[in-house]
């Protein structure tokens, strides 16, 4: 069994959870459920998308271009050693690049977002949407244990799953 | 006639209050490990005493069936310090986190850990205001982005065993809260020292402050990333056990790739019993990721109890002066009535 507060597999049956000790007999959630759905769930319940991704070095024509083509509002921009090193997004196109539409040629890296938060894919939604009211950010980076991007997850993806799970739940209240 | 105290099991220190820390939180392994604790020690419950500050790490108290104390917000060191002073027959534990024990309470646990009362202090790192919502601690990393750093925090932050090390702590720790076998080790040590027990636990907020430690918790990157520290061993890391560290003719800690003409003989060797703190100053300013981090005791020496110390001198005073007159000495010397 699951242990809804540590998250380790028990073995089913037991009284208390092997790794934190917790009373696996009863569960009893405190809080809502849709705080419990979004603190216990990571992020990979969202599915996150495969990332696209541009250089530093490519125009923000292509970029925009290739935004336009996938339908998507972000690309996670790597370096030389595929390592993330920013991200640029609609929002990037609107406010730093429409005022200076002749800048269309100049490369990705003068007008991304650098550094930009990221999360793992063992991080839970709550902290996902942490992440993004602190930033602003409609989109987060998904990088794995090397730091490597791996996805990205929208405010989009966490909407629909939090519509997907309020219908669940008001069915089974 | 007496009677046999009843075995106590982790259960018996399991209270009737409701859980209120979130889904996977790190206080949940270190609150298991310490009810798992208590019942070693083999006394009674009525002989603990839990005080904490204000945060997510100090509604431990609530957790715990002993007595216990939720206080003011950095106060804990204090207030457990006037405890163990007038009932030093019994066992008292202080928690706090990284924003009560060094923000407010910064003075406070300074002084506790100075005067070498036999408190037991475990602090909660998880570098982040997690109660209040998200904002940056005092163990904050620079460049964190938070609600109240949105453009990145530029402070400095503090090191929590420099502080202990530096305010001349007897016994100094280091545990991860995921690592439950070298954490209730750690704590089992703790409980054991005569005098004031500093334990630093990495925690994990995977609300605010989701995978801070990711590198010290996560199996198959963290042995990279932390060396176990055993008194009078070689400090060896690595997944394949091939690292080490050593001090370099430039006297500073390097880290060194075993053979190729480096053996264990030529690492840095620990020695917890040291007399001066230099040692244990020195492994806790290793940082990731440049270094390894330490884990496991860096410190522990004797050094006089204040409470023993206390007790003695009262006895003292009481067997040369008796006990005296309070009332007395109000109104000794000068004394007048406002009418």
């Amino acid at each position: 069994m699951i242990c809804p507060d540590c998250g380790f597999d028990n073995i089913r049956g037991v009284d208390n959870c092997e790794a934190c000790g917790q009373p696996l007999a009863v569960f009893d959630p405190s809080g809502g459920e849709l705080e419990q759905t979004i603190s216990r769930h990571p992020i990979t319940v969202l599915c996150p998308n495969i990332p696209l991704t541009t250089t530093t070095t490519a125009s923000v024509a292509s970029a925009v271009s290739t935004m336009a083509e996938h339908h998507v509002g972000c690309l996670l921009v790597l370096d030389d050693s595929g390592q993330l090193v920013g991200i640029f997004t609609e929002r990037d196109v609107l406010t730093r690049v429409a005022p200076q539409r002749d800048q269309l040629a100049q490369p990705v890296g003068d007008f991304m977002t650098s550094s930009p938060i990221t999360i793992r894919h063992d991080d839970s939604i709550a902290y996902a949407l942490h992440a993004m009211d602190i930033g602003g950010y409609r989109h987060l980076p998904v990088v794995d244990a090397d730091d490597h991007p791996c996805g990205v997850i929208s405010i989009r993806d966490i909407l629909s799953f939090l519509c997907v799970r309020f219908a669940e739940l008001r069915a089974t209240s | 006639m007496t009677t046999d105290l009843p075995v106590l099991t982790p259960k018996d220190f399991a209270s009737d209050q409701e859980l209120r820390w979130c889904p996977r939180c790190g206080d949940y392994s270190i609150l298991a490990q310490f009810k798992k604790l208590l019942p070693t020690l083999g006394l009674p419950k009525e002989d603990f005493m839990v005080v904490s500050g204000i945060g997510c790490s100090s509604r431990f108290p609530y957790y715990v069936d002993t007595y216990g104390f939720h206080s003011i917000h950095g106060r804990a060191p204090a207030i457990a310090s006037g405890i163990k002073c007038v009932r030093p027959d019994l066992q008292v534990w202080v928690i706090t986190g990284d924003g009560d024990g060094l923000s407010i309470g910064g003075n406070h646990l300074m002084h506790a850990i100075r005067r070498n009362i036999n408190l037991k202090i475990i602090l909660f790192n998880n570098q982040i205001y997690g109660l209040t919502k998200g904002q940056y601690s005092p163990t904050s990393p620079i460049g964190k982005r938070t609600k109240s750093t949105p453009l990145g925090s530029i402070d400095n932050p503090l090191s929590p065993l420099s502080i202990a090390i530096g305010s001349e702590a007897s016994f100094v720790a280091r545990s991860v809260d995921v690592d439950t076998k070298h954490l209730s080790s750690i704590l089992q040590r703790a409980a054991h020292h005569d005098g004031t027990a500093f334990i630093e636990v990495y925690q994990d907020c995977n609300v605010f402050n989701s995978g801070a430690f990711y590198y010290a918790s996560k199996k198959g990157i963290k042995e990279d990333n932390i060396v176990y520290l055993e008194h009078g061993k070689p400090l060896i890391f690595g997944t394949e056990r091939d690292k080490g560290i050593r001090v370099n003719e430039g006297n500073r800690l390097e880290v060194v790739a075993l053979g190729r003409g480096i053996s264990e003989d030529d690492l840095l060797f620990h020695d917890e019993l040291a007399a001066e703190p230099s040692l244990a100053f020195l492994l806790a300013r290793m940082r990731h990721p440049e270094f390894p981090e330490p884990v496991g005791v860096f410190r522990s020496v004797e050094r006089p109890v204040y409470d023993v110390a206390l007790e003695e001198q009262v006895t003292a005073a009481l067997e040369q002066s008796g006990p005296g007159d309070l009332e007395a000495l109000f109104n000794s010397g000068d004394t007048w009535t406002v009418e």
